[in-house]
């Protein structure tokens, strides 16, 4: 159990968070919900959510793995994280309202303040989105 | 939804077959910052792969999706309060679901996107 509100980890607020829950935490990996809702800004009009808006969620997985780590640091802010890079970002069909995402953050190395990583984003057992990242920490 | 007249708004558009460039100014009071970030306005660096998106779109004449993005640097952080226009240069070519897209986003001092994916006509 995660002992943090979402709100506690990352510092996107409404209309823009696009992390419901961190879910589990171990060693250099997270893994993160969101419920698509209706009103999220990323949808299109036929009802699904943009390629875009999937990335954002991906980022803010990440930002809240580091926000947990800071918090367990003794940190109460939690620290800015801005995407440097997408790389090999595949999606292979786009959620819709409604939908549960689940996504898998791994944390790979740290060179200066940035953080490669690689994510999996799931709904029930289905892969519908990878890609890798570069995020940098201020 | 569409980022256009939200998020960003024309001021200029030169587009030929399969390139163009397109001028925008980033609009200051799209609630989108009242979230990137509470009292810290910074514009969300996949609103402007989004702006590349319907930039494309401009070119392509349909709605566009994004399958593969191969690789997409964010370069410099950019802020809404930053009023100078940004160019936005787009160059597709074509595949048999939809195109490869190749752009960048900068003003006069700084690049801030390098983008290189392929976007499908096709929703999914």
């Amino acid at each position: 159990m995660i002992p943090y509100e979402i709100e506690q980890l990352i510092p996107q607020r409404a209309p823009i968070r696009m992390v419901d829950r961190l879910l589990e935490v171990s060693e250099g990996k997270a893994c993160c919900g969101l419920l698509v809702n209706w009103r999220n800004r990323f949808l299109e009009l036929d009802g699904s959510m943009s390629a875009e808006g999937v990335i954002e969620h991906i980022a803010q997985s990440a930002s809240a793995l580091f926000g947990y780590e800071a918090r367990q640091a003794g940190r109460e802010a939690p620290p800015l994280a801005y995407i440097g890079e997408v790389r090999n970002f595949r999606c292979l069909r786009r959620p819709h309202a409604g939908e549960w995402l689940q996504t898998t953050i791994r944390t790979g190395p740290t060179v200066g303040d940035v953080t490669l990583l690689t994510a999996e984003v799931k709904i029930n057992d289905e892969v519908i989105a990878l890609t890798e990242l570069k995020i940098a920490m201020v | 939804m569409r980022l256009e007249n939200d998020y960003y708004t024309w001021t200029g558009q030169e587009p030929t077959y399969m390139e163009g460039v397109f001028r925008l100014r980033l609009q200051k009071d799209c609630p989108v910052y009242q979230g990137h970030f509470p009292g810290n306005p910074v514009a969300p660096g996949v609103c402007n792969m989004q702006v590349i998106r319907e930039c494309a779109e401009q070119l392509a004449g349909c709605k566009l999706y994004v399958r593969h993005l191969k690789k997409c640097r964010l370069i410099t952080v950019l802020k809404p309060d930053n009023q100078s226009e940004l160019t936005v240069s787009v160059r597709l070519s074509p595949t048999s679901t939809g195109y490869l897209c190749r752009a960048e986003m900068r003003d006069s001092d700084c690049i801030y996107v390098i983008y290189q994916g392929e976007l499908s006509r096709e929703e999914r």
